[in-house]
């Protein structure tokens, strides 16, 4: 059912609220200024704004509650998913396709220490994607800003060493584009 | 001796470094010092080399590139003249030039004008006079503008030109496609240039030889079908030409060579004496002669 943007933004913030709730009656508990609240995360997620936090991989991971509602939000939400690969555990992955999107990284030529990471699609895009979110699999979540896609095209180039690079060639790493 | 492309900018002008080839699969794409940092105008840079709707590829051959660059470019095309110009200039001039250039440049090679000319200029006298001072020899090419006024150019020399070539007669260097500027490695993968010419070549030789077996090949089929006077028409017909008097001698050497050698029949014969000389007429004698064929292949009499 289609809910008009003052109830979408009246259930928002009864979700921040709860939250709020139930961590001012943990005992000892102060109400935590950096975990992002739910709002934030819808926001995030739908593009509305944009990144409020410096570290998102930090963040995830200081406040496992707020990656769980990040990942809840981003599965229902993504442009497209891309689970897990049943591939061998030596297998590093460096092609994956899924619902129309094309993700594949190619070393570079001219510097050896760095590869690039191309995003094709063949959908007619109306609104366009901006981060490619990985969940590795030891279960961290990695964030990549997409530039502009030009034809359907962008391509990123990222160090050898990139958290990002190593999550990628992970067959049980799951990648989503938002 | 090298050429040193400095692309004029508002913020100050910009050095290439390096110029590399990339895997075609991969977009061109401009970096910052050597760095995993790509510039916003990569996807720009991507289809200024790009054909068809680039240049680059069209001069070089090839359509994936990467640059590194000194410092930041935002925004706009007025980089293209001093791209266009780090990709061809040939390193063979008798001394180092320092090349600042602006302007962008359309398919026909035309330099269109840019603006902020003068501010880009302001930003790039004190470089421009200090490599001066090393007894270095400093060019700057804008785009042809006639309302473009250049009064105070502080003792540098600046020349409009309106297509590329007017920038490298100034220059004295001719476009190239083997260029390296100052610092760069374009690099070459020797195997696969190899092997993109032998298939270059290759392919059509296999096709002229396929084509000149075919004819001799068509006529075996038709002797073996016994069909000779249709083979006796296409050989008239092939024959008219240069290259059919070779196809002809083929065949006859196929058909000589396929052709099973008949052994001669071997002629025996045997010598019959009557015992009695009254069992024979007088015409013939006592003695007879008997002849006849004997098929050595297949054993038989003839």
């Amino acid at each position: 059912m289609t809910k008009s943007p003052i109830e979408m933004d009246l259930a928002l913030h009864a979700i921040d609220a709860f939250e709020q709730a139930n961590d001012l009656m943990e005992e000892g508990a102060s109400p935590s200024e950096l975990r992002p609240s739910f709002t934030t995360l819808y926001q995030y997620v739908q593009g509305l704004i944009n990144a409020p936090w410096q570290d998102f991989h930090q963040v995830m991971q200081q406040y496992p509650d707020a990656a769980a509602d990040f990942e809840h939000l981003i599965r229902t939400q993504a442009f497209a998913h891309f689970p897990e690969l049943a591939a061998a555990a030596g297998d590093s992955i460096s092609r994956r396709e899924q619902e129309g999107y094309l993700l594949s990284l190619a070393a570079s030529i001219a510097a050896p220490d760095q590869v690039y990471l191309s995003i094709e699609t063949n959908i007619d895009l109306s609104e366009e994607p901006r981060h490619i979110f990985i969940k590795s699999a030891d279960m961290a979540w990695i964030e990549i800003k997409i530039p502009p896609m030009t034809n359907g095209r962008a391509q990123i180039v990222l160090t050898n060493d990139d958290p990002a690079v190593r999550a990628f060639g992970q067959p049980g790493a799951v990648l989503y584009i938002r | 001796m090298t050429v040193t492309v400095f692309i004029l900018t508002t913020k100050g002008p910009v050095r290439i470094q390096r110029i590399s080839e990339e895997e075609l699969g991969v977009q061109s794409v401009i970096c910052l010092d050597g760095r995993a940092q790509a510039l916003p105008i990569s996807s720009r840079y991507d289809a200024f080399v790009r054909n068809p709707t680039g240049i680059i590829e069209r001069a070089t051959g090839h359509g994936a590139y990467r640059m590194d660059v000194d410092r930041m470019i935002d925004d706009g095309d007025s980089w293209q003249l001093g791209v266009y110009l780090a990709h061809l200039s040939e390193n063979n001039t008798d001394q180092d030039i320092y090349v600042f250039a602006t302007g962008e440049v359309d398919r026909e090679l035309r330099v269109r004008p840019v603006s902020h000319i003068s501010e880009k200029l302001d930003q790039a006298y004190d470089l421009m006079r200090a490599l001066q001072r090393e007894v270095k020899r400093v060019r700057v090419f804008v785009p042809h503008d006639n309302d473009l006024e250049l009064d105070d150019c502080q003792g540098i020399e600046v020349d409009q030109v309106s297509h590329v070539d007017q920038m490298f007669d100034l220059l004295g260097i001719s476009p190239s496609k083997s260029h390296v500027p100052k610092g760069a490695e374009v690099q070459h993968n020797p195997d696969k240039l190899i092997s993109r010419r032998i298939l270059f070549w290759a392919f059509p030789l296999l096709l002229v030889v396929a084509w000149f077996l075919w004819t001799p090949i068509s006529w075996m089929g038709l002797a073996n079908n016994g069909k000779l006077l249709e083979l006796e028409e296409t050989m008239d017909e092939g024959s008219a030409s240069f290259i059919g008097g070779f196809q002809q001698r083929l065949f006859f050497l196929l058909q000589d060579l396929r052709a099973h050698e008949p052994k001669m029949p071997e002629l025996v014969g045997k010598m019959i004496t009557a015992a009695n000389p009254q069992a024979c007429n007088a015409k013939s004698g006592a003695q007879v002669m008997s002849w006849g064929c004997r098929d050595l292949d297949h054993g038989r009499n003839l």
